[in-house]
């Protein structure tokens, strides 16, 4: 690897920047702890949201350093395309936004998480294999956040990639745990809006930086010499461009992720009232557009950069550069071109967004194997105590499971493909029960089981490394959930009332 | 070609520019919005909150 890929302006100054600022937020996590008297406090805040706090908070959450690597990967290998993705989620939000579908009802449900509609909906046999499946998606979806952070925290503090980083990335991985073992939802909250601020601004700044430095112009160019049409056109077909099938899933992708990925939906659930959440999403609809759009900007200012500096170009632009390299092309270009200090301070938000990340979603999953696999399969009822010690005991499991799969796994494709696929073994199936429960009467319970199980056709796309067969399997994993569900339950018809009307018409009970 | 440029730049423009604003309106009504939750919350379980946690 060349000398230069180990130059950065990241200096002692930054290094404490990010000190502070990290430590300030574990403070507040454990300080927050005081106001967690109940399952409900720590799971959804009490349910006490009001609409700018869940907006900054669902940004926090779902502004993960890893979206910023994915997306900035995405902007480096495709070009400009890469907006569209950020199109096709702005859309899928702003829609469910305008019309409440999905949200509204769910909110006025009160449910706490997803596979809870289904055991009211379906049964609780749907309920327990939902959740198993949602959870086994979720975990395996974070699967590479760590080591996404990692690759960006070398490349841009200079860190050496061995022993140093994994001790910090672990060390922060902790810091995790311990806040938001602690302090819950409560504690998410404060954290999000913090780093919501922080890292909003940071990258407002940054990409304004980057656009600057390497000039629009050459952005252009270099997207046109070493991407083609398809670094312009979406709808190019592969494996120039990404093509109308992956289009159509990324609409499908947005407008699941926005209406049942558990660690978003938990901020529609937390609401203070179903308009909020209805509204949440709406003005959500511009952070989706903006995760996506500035990131990618960065990734093709850093193509552009690359291209005009020999000593990059020679490792980068190479033949037989590594599928990875995609991913450091970013964290290079800012260590090389931001100025001290503001390199420290993006950078302290980066990792916050890190942490904010995992907060959320080891608290989603954790907090949905047990109120949805392990509490429904026992006799004796859990009671709020065993509940939440349960879900700390699995907050620290899957932070280990965490450290294990990202030092040994590595994404055959590019990370954001990685994400979409393994989002899909949950929203295949799950988007057409949640969806088919409210709108359609006769969506029965074997529809659904059938509909879920369908969903982990989805998982043969993981180890997939041509990603026009895994845009395949999974577009197709989701015509066959539909199938399945429409099938399944003709065949096999409801045979009397859901155990409460919530789903059927979307009265409150 | 000039139509796809032309949409991505008005893209990013709107991106950076709603994206700003979006940050620095939300993120102060939402410290405000946080202080009524800890109010409220603190209304609920006390000055002191629930000081041994759950």
């Amino acid at each position: 690897m060349p000398a230069a890929l180990a130059h950065t302006n990241f200096t002692a100054a930054d290094w404490a920047i990010v000190v502070v600022y990290l430590l300030g937020s574990v403070a507040i996590g454990v300080w927050a702890n005081r106001y967690v008297a109940n399952l409900a406090d720590f799971i959804v805040a009490g349910r006490g949201l009001k609409v700018a706090l869940a907006v900054a908070t669902m940004t926090g959450t779902e502004l993960g350093l890893v979206t910023v690597m994915y997306n900035a990967q995405e902007g480096y290998t495709r070009g400009f395309s890469a907006y569209m993705i950020g199109v096709c989620w702005f859309l899928a939000y702003l829609s469910i936004g305008l019309t409440g579908f999905i949200v509204f009802r769910l909110r006025q449900s009160g449910v706490m998480t997803i596979p809870e509609y289904y055991e009211r909906r379906y049964s609780r046999r749907t309920r327990v294999l939902g959740g198993a499946i949602l959870a086994l998606s979720g975990i395996l979806n974070m699967g590479l956040f760590l080591q996404a952070g990692s690759r960006f925290v070398a490349h841009v503090t200079g860190l050496s990639a061995g022993t140093p980083l994994k001790l910090v990335m672990t060390g922060m991985l902790v810091l995790v745990l311990i806040y938001t073992t602690l302090g819950g939802m409560i504690s998410v909250v404060i954290t999000d809006l913090v780093q919501f601020i922080v890292l909003g601004l940071s990258m407002v700044v940054a990409t304004v930086a980057a656009v600057r430095y390497v000039d629009w112009g050459h952005m252009i160019g270099a997207v046109q010499e070493f991407r083609g049409q398809g670094g312009l056109d979406p709808f190019v077909s592969p494996p120039d461009g990404y093509g109308w099938l992956y289009m159509v899933w990324m609409v499908y992708v947005g407008l699941a992720a926005g209406t049942l990925w558990q660690a978003g939906t938990f901020r529609a659930l937390a609401a203070r009232s179903p308009r909020v959440a209805k509204q949440m999403y709406a003005w959500s609809s511009i952070t989706f557009l903006s995760r996506v759009v500035l990131p990618a900007t960065w990734g093709i200012a850093a193509l552009a950069y690359i291209a005009q500096t020999p000593e990059l170009s020679s490792f980068f632009l190479a033949r037989g550069a590594p599928s990875w390299s995609g991913q450091i092309a970013m964290p290079v270009f800012f260590a090389h071109n931001l100025p001290p200090i503001f390199l420290g301070i993006l950078t302290a938000g980066m990792m916050a967004a890190f942490m904010s990340t995992h907060d959320s979603y080891l608290l989603a999953w954790s907090a949905v194997i047990t109120q949805d696999v392990i509490a429904p399969l026992r006799r004796r009822p859990l009671s709020d105590r065993g509940r939440i010690l349960v879900t700390r005991v699995l907050i620290v499991a899957i932070g280990i499971f965490l450290l294990v799969w990202g030092l040994w796994f590595e994404a055959r494709t590019t990370l954001w493909q990685y994400m979409a696929v393994t989002g899909t073994i949950y929203f295949a199936g799950a988007f057409v029960c949640v969806a088919f429960g409210l709108y359609w009467r006769r969506a029965s319970s074997a529809g659904a089981l059938a509909a879920l199980a369908c969903g982990l056709v989805a998982v043969l796309a993981v180890a997939e490394k041509d990603p026009t067969r895994s845009t395949l399997i999974s577009a197709g994993t989701i015509g066959l959930c539909l199938a399945a569900m429409i099938v399944g339950s003709l065949l096999f018809p409801r045979r009397e009332e859901p155990p409460t009307r919530i789903g059927a018409r979307g009265e409150a009970p | 070609m000039i139509g796809w440029l032309m949409l991505w730049h008005m893209v990013l423009l709107a991106a950076l520019v709603l994206f700003g604003l979006m940050v620095v309106v939300a993120g102060s009504l939402g410290i405000l919005d946080l202080k009524s939750l800890f109010q409220r919350l603190r209304e609920e379980h006390g000055e002191e909150g629930s000081p041994r946690g759950p």
